[in-house]
């Protein structure tokens, strides 16, 4: 048997598609080239690497499928299989000979831009080298591949070519989806060593196999509209699958509509370990279900209004905002704020901003169904000169309180709090400049210092965490900790938004004013993650787990330390926005979400609806 | 008598669970002209496949030439020509490529006979396969099939659609290259009349089973219509070989093959006031085996 | 009718009529089942069936004749042949209800006809000649 001579049969058959093909592929680059000429600008890549990387896998589609469709005529079928030459070989051939027009197509407008880039003097890009012509050369293959194996199945040039786009579009995304990380998929491009090139081969040899055995043993699907509407479906399908599976798969114990009347008020706080609802019913779980049990006279709002909304003027500061440090002694409850206050100076620059002179510590106590203050000592001598961003943050730990007002921290006795004392002077913490960890693109294996706070009283491990907190989870440091201790090594977590990854640092040993610490591990968030979270509002840690609360999405991560930083669950609600959030002492989760009407129209009175979601710890 | 050209025994063959061929028994003697006749889908194609070595049978033995038709399907189809029915060719190639295309196939393919051939049969070599008219395009069929000198040819249904002229043009060519050189010739058709004249044994398949395999001659010979008037003792019930039985007003029309003077007499005896016999035209003798009432009446 | 018959009854015929004359050569089987895209064990058939009616006479190695006469076969074989003949056409004059008469008619009829026609054949040939 002459193999040139079937080989130039396919070749000669496919002569029109090939000067269109290469027509098309090379009709930009020219034209690029020769107003690059006229102008005298050079030649920029780009077109090239446009045209490679988005029509010429597509072109190796149709190449791969008039190559099949011109023999797999039910007549012409017959024809070719009754010549005495292997099937398999024959259709081995037809394959490789596509796959090299393909190629070859593909090639024209790489060449060109490299003769012309190298005709104008200049270097083509590492990244045009690296990146862009590996990928799209493999993606032709790729679609040229399942175009082949599904139009000698379908026998049919449009649904075959259809089909095979949408199934690499369906394996593109693939990765995106799987717990392969999104960045591995370009990576790939670059290393050439990546699982997804693997992925992509095998899924390649695999479409190039089934068509060998479907045209020997005369395997077709018949398809028709219908049919074609089941497969994009089923795709589809599977795609929501993956999606849901990997984004929604914590269970949600209940769902509870709830009244209240103000916004941005936060429902849920603790007492002790306890949650409290509406800071006047602790909140349980029971049979899988909201259980509520009166604290002990209702309370309310701790901060007086004229406090909290500052009399419409913004030359306030309240910490925390609504006034939810409670401690319980006895039978009495004690709520600790602190306020600043100042007045509104000019800038240079011309703006107005608030200029801080006076802070107070506030403590109040339930009597008679409300809160009734019972202390207050000013702190402002703890603020500098020149205070417009004034930085507050406390602490109980035992009976002590810790406040650090600016650059300074201040110790109190709360054994008694109606009558607290101040354990020590005024300390200066530091008065080095902030340390934004998760907002920098460090390396892993980077090393970062923090400076000790120099409380007193207090454990060393408490010390450390106690100073971690209070760098990076000021916040939220009066009610969670971003720290965990494993096996007496103390590490902490957090949301790097600068590079969308959940990082752990690692103490490593301390000095006399510093601890050194090290980026352990990166979690890079996947496609699908990155999708649905805007904005981590919190993170924090708690009984070996890292809870991240965006606005409209809940991920609770396990962080063994050997295991590295795993995810256990993921909760979104898209239309919703998480208020607020808390953990149960039995791990399940309350959440409070706020649905807008946004498109109720105006002269509705139900524009929102809020809910407690009972939520099973994972 | 020398070994049959192809030899079929217990063939089954199934789509899925459409049962195609139900046990097919064939034997086709060397250098005959073998017409294997049947309706449009009843399974010709299909067994042509087999023979072909394109189909696995899921049961049965194929030989060709004495070889499996399954697993020396290569040596097979070097020995064997086939044109398929309404055989389609590359259009896009002149006709001088097809021939060199095909011929690429066979280490000994005799360009000197295409030549002849194509001259004979009046194909331009220079206009390409898409433009040839119907009957051009199976006499191209018929030289690609020939080219490399096989001594077993496969024609399934290869004058369908041709105007009664191509399709004499087309038979006497079967006969002067074909039967003149001792090649034997499985000729597949659903037209009796045409395939006639030119078969030595006729096949008929019906329902995915031979139904009557002999030769012309006998096949012609042996099928007789009696016209008989009903009456009460009529009872044939009991004999073998009726292919069709029907009643029109008062007489009773039973078709019988391989009808020998003990059956004549037979039916002759049951009935006896009054038997007519009558040979039938081949169309009528294709109709009674393929469509005819064959339960006892 | 079979096609062999429809073969010999027209070579009959034509012999019969002065078209093929005493002598002439006949095509070879492969010929003329070339010609008649019919297959050639039929057309051997056909020659050595008109071989034993005398019609043809084959001479080995060298081909197949028009025979010289009728004179070896015996009347009562010619009768049975002619007889066989007739029986076809005597069932479609009962079938269609003709009566004898006319059908006696006929035949002599068609029996002048033949006889006039060789003779016209044999004179134009004649006549050529």
């Amino acid at each position: 048997m002459k193999i040139q001579a079937i080989i130039h049969q396919q070749i000669s058959q496919l002569k029109w598609q090939i000067l269109v093909c290469v027509g098309l592929v090379m009709v930009l680059p020219v034209e690029e080239f020769i107003v690059g000429l006229k102008d005298g600008h050079g030649f920029s890549g780009g077109i090239t690497v446009f045209i490679a990387f988005i029509i010429a896998p597509l072109l190796a589609g149709l190449i791969a499928c008039s190559n099949v469709q011109a023999e797999m005529n039910d007549k012409l079928y017959l024809f070719w299989r009754s010549k005495p030459a292997g099937i398999k070989l024959m259709v081995a051939i037809k394959y490789f000979v596509g796959l090299a027009i393909s190629i070859f197509i593909f090639a024209c407008p790489v060449v060109f831009g490299f003769i012309v880039t190298f005709l104008y003097n200049e270097k083509v890009s590492s990244g045009m080298r690296m990146f862009y012509i590996p990928l799209c050369f493999v993606l032709a293959i790729m679609i040229y591949s399942l175009c082949f194996g599904l139009n000698v199945l379908i026998r049919n040039t449009a649904r075959g070519w259809l089909i095979g786009i949408l199934l690499t579009g369906f394996f593109l995304l693939l990765p995106f989806l799987l717990p392969l990380n999104h960045k591995d998929v370009f990576s790939v491009f670059v290393l050439l060593t990546s699982r997804y090139l693997i992925f992509i081969i095998i899924i390649s040899v695999l479409s190039f196999v089934l068509s060998l055995f479907a045209t020997q043993y005369d395997w077709h699907l018949k398809t028709n509209l219908k049919s074609l509407l089941w497969t994009i479906a089923g795709l589809v399908f599977v795609l929501l699958m993956l999606f849901s599976s990997q984004v929604a798969n914590i269970k949600i114990l209940e769902e509870k509509e709830i009244q209240t009347s103000f916004h941005n008020e936060n429902l849920l706080n603790y007492i002790g370990d306890k949650v409290v609802y509406k800071q006047n019913e602790y909140i349980s779980t029971n049979n899988d279900k909201i259980s509520l049990s009166n604290v002990g006279g209702t309370m309310g709002q701790a901060i007086p209004a004229g406090l909290s909304d500052g009399g419409g003027r913004y030359n306030h500061d309240v910490y925390p905002h609504d006034g939810r440090l409670i401690k319980q002694v006895g039978d009495d409850y004690y709520c600790f704020y602190i306020f600043a206050h100042g007045g509104i100076v000019k800038t240079d620059r011309g703006s107005s901003t608030i200029e801080y002179h006076g802070a107070t510590l506030y403590v109040s106590k339930v009597e008679r169904s409300s809160w009734v203050l019972v202390r207050e000592i000013d702190l402002s001598e703890c603020l500098d000169e020149n205070v417009y961003n004034v930085f507050m943050a406390m602490r109980i730990i035992e009976n002590k309180l810790f406040v650090f007002v600016d650059n300074s921290l201040v110790t109190y006795d709360i054994t008694n709090p109606e009558d607290i004392q101040q354990v020590d002077a005024k300390i200066n913490v530091v008065s080095m400049q902030r340390y934004y960890v998760f907002g920098s693109a460090f390396e892993k294996g980077s090393e970062i210092e923090i400076p000790i706070v120099p409380a007193e009283g207090i454990s060393e491990q408490e010390k450390i965490v106690l100073s971690i907190d209070r760098f990076y989870n000021a916040r939220n440091m009066y009610e969670s900790s971003i720290v965990d201790i494993f096996n007496g090594e103390i590490s902490f977590y957090g949301y790097n938004f600068s590079t969308d990854c959940f990082q752990r640092y690692e103490v490593m040993y301390r000095e006399p004013y510093v601890i050194k610490c090290r980026l352990k591990e990166s979690r890079q968030s996947t496609f699908l993650e990155g999708l649905t979270k805007q904005r981590m509002n919190k993170t924090f840690v708690k009984n070996g787990k890292l809870y991240c609360v965006a606005d409209n999405t809940l991920m609770v991560f396990d962080i063994h330390p050997d295991k590295g930083i795993r995810k256990l669950g993921h909760f979104v609600r898209l239309d919703y926005r998480i208020e607020d959030m808390a953990v149960l002492e039995d791990g399940n989760m309350v959440l409070h979400l706020r649905w807008d009407h946004l498109f109720s129209p105006a002269n509705s009175v139900e524009k929102e609806k809020n809910y407690l979601y009972l939520l099973k710890g994972p | 008598m020398s070994e049959p050209a192809i030899k079929i025994e217990g063939l089954h063959f199934s789509y899925g669970k459409k049962q195609v061929l139900k046990g097919v028994n064939l034997e086709v003697p060397k250098g005959s002209i073998f017409g294997f006749l049947g309706r449009n889908g009843t399974g010709k194609t299909t067994l042509i496949k087999t023979m072909l070595g394109l189909q696995k049978p899921h049961s049965g033995k194929c030989l060709v030439g004495g070889m499996d038709s399954f697993t020396q399907t290569l040596d097979i189809r070097k020995r064997i020509g086939f044109m398929a029915e309404d055989q389609q060719m590359y259009g896009w190639m002149k006709v001088k490529q097809i021939i060199k295309w095909a011929a690429g196939f066979y280490p000994d393919w005799d360009y000197e006979f295409t030549d002849k051939l194509a001259v004979k049969f009046g194909l331009p070599m220079n206009i390409k396969v898409k433009e040839l008219s119907k009957g051009q395009n199976s006499s191209l069929a018929l030289l690609l099939a020939l080219g490399h000198r096989p001594d077993i040819v496969i024609l399934d249904d290869p004058t369908l659609g041709l105007d009664p002229i191509a399709r004499k043009d087309f038979l006497r060519h079967v006969i002067e290259l074909l039967q003149t050189d001792g090649v034997t010739v499985f000729f597949s058709s659903h037209l009796l009349y045409e395939i006639e004249p030119v078969a030595d044994h006729i096949a008929i398949l019906d329902k995915g089973v031979i139904v009557k395999s002999c030769t012309t001659e006998q096949l012609r010979e042996s099928v007789r219509k009696f016209v008989i008037a009903p009456s009460p003792q009529a009872d044939f019930s009991e004999m073998q070989g009726i292919l069709d039985a029907f009643q029109t007003g008062n007489t009773i029309s039973v078709t019988v093959e391989d009808c020998d003077e003990s059956k004549r007499a037979k039916i002759k005896s049951m009935f006896s006031n009054g038997t007519q016999e009558t040979a039938l035209n081949l169309d009528e003798i294709f109709e009674a085996y393929v469509i005819g009432n064959r339960g006892s009446k | 009718m079979p096609i062999y018959r429809q073969i010999i009854d027209q070579i009959r015929y034509q012999a019969a009529t002065g078209i093929l004359r005493e002598g002439d050569k006949v095509p070879s089987v492969r010929e003329l089942a070339a010609k008649l895209a019919v297959n050639q064990n039929t057309i051997l058939k056909v020659y050595n069936e008109l071989c034993r009616e005398n019609v043809l006479r084959i001479e080995r190695g060298d081909g197949t004749y028009v025979s010289s006469g009728r004179q070896n076969i015996t009347i009562s074989e010619r009768k049975k042949a002619v007889a066989n003949a007739l029986r076809e056409a005597a069932t479609l004059a009962v079938q269609l209800d003709l009566p004898l008469e006319q059908v006696s008619e006929l035949l002599e009829k068609e029996y002048k006809t033949i006889l006039s026609q060789k003779a016209g054949s044999l004179k134009n040939d004649s006549k050529e000649k």
